[in-house]
């Protein structure tokens, strides 16, 4: 997976969680959750979704690395190649 | 709500809660699940709250003609905050007969435990009681104002790792503090502290917290 496609699916797991959030007015370096004001039951929903689609077991341990737009994709990049 | 807050002559009270023992076990459990069974740390609190309010009756119910009428049942209400404003207060009947998976037989339901206490708009009955969560972005603490008729409001403020004694011993360990605000024609500071004290104790075993029933 690229760069462009991680972001893309985040981007697309996104829209059923919180549709009226735009991911380019986020700062892609602070957490998501501030960023784009989602709580914690929006951002397992985020995991669930990104774990159906990717297959990755996405532990609790890595959600700081998950925790900003920057870290996710990175992740999913390291990952999924 | 300006209205209950003039009207109702509200007490309040706090404790901080050590939360390791829960979210230590939390996170054991979690380990072994993919991401949809997964259990938050606002289950436990809710499901603590609502095996404190089954114990004290004062507390759990509405003040109606002059008098709290107790509740038969927890009819948890749940303050979400919706992202482009405003509030709803979804209500989670029976909530002490539920399991943290929200079970009755402790088999892990479809979707599991999230989605059991998950908020659903159609759940708008009556709330016996009211929790606020103020969740992972929240203030350190909150203080709510009770929805009448209902008698009492908990409140929980942002999880975080404090510092804490344990005997002569000072160490850090994540904690929350949690207010109670109550209707004092309906209890009083004594009843409060109880609930505190068996809010406290819930969250204090897991094996409670996990069980079907209290």
């Amino acid at each position: 997976m690229t760069s462009d496609e991680a972001r893309a699916l985040i981007a697309e797991c996104l829209r059923t969680i919180a549709p009226e959030v735009d991911l380019d007015d986020a700062d892609p370096a602070s957490p998501m959750a501030d960023e784009l004001d989602l709580d914690s039951m929006d951002m397992l929903s985020l995991y669930e979704a990104l774990h159906e689609r990717t297959g990755l077991e996405l532990p609790e341990s890595d959600y700081q690395q998950l925790a900003t737009l920057n870290g996710a994709v990175g992740y999913l990049v390291a990952r999924t190649t | 709500m300006e209205r209950a807050w003039r009207e109702i002559p509200h007490y309040r009270l706090s404790s901080t809660v050590d939360l390791e023992a829960t979210l230590g076990w939390l996170d054991t459990l979690n380990a072994q699940r993919p991401p949809q069974m997964r259990i938050l740390p606002a289950a436990a609190l809710l499901r603590a709250t609502a095996l404190a309010a089954a114990e004290v009756p004062e507390l759990n119910g509405w003040w109606i003609d002059d008098a709290v009428r107790p509740a038969e049942a927890v009819a948890l209400g749940t303050v979400v905050s919706l992202r482009k404003g405003g509030v709803v207060t979804p209500t989670i009947a029976d909530a002490a007969e539920l399991g943290i998976e929200g079970d009755h037989d402790g088999a892990p339901p479809p979707g599991c435990g999230r989605t059991q206490w998950g908020l659903r708009s159609s759940d708008m009955a009556e709330a016996s009681i009211t929790v606020t969560n103020l969740g992972d972005q929240g203030a350190d603490e909150v203080h709510g104002v009770i929805r009448p008729p209902q008698v009492a409001l908990v409140g929980f403020g942002r999880v975080r790792p404090r510092p804490w004694a344990d005997g002569d011993d000072l160490g850090v360990r994540r904690s929350v503090i949690v207010t109670l605000a109550a209707d004092h024609r309906a209890s009083d500071g004594r009843t409060g502290s109880r609930f505190l004290h068996m809010l406290e104790r819930a969250l204090s075993d897991p094996d409670r917290l996990l069980g079907a029933t209290p």
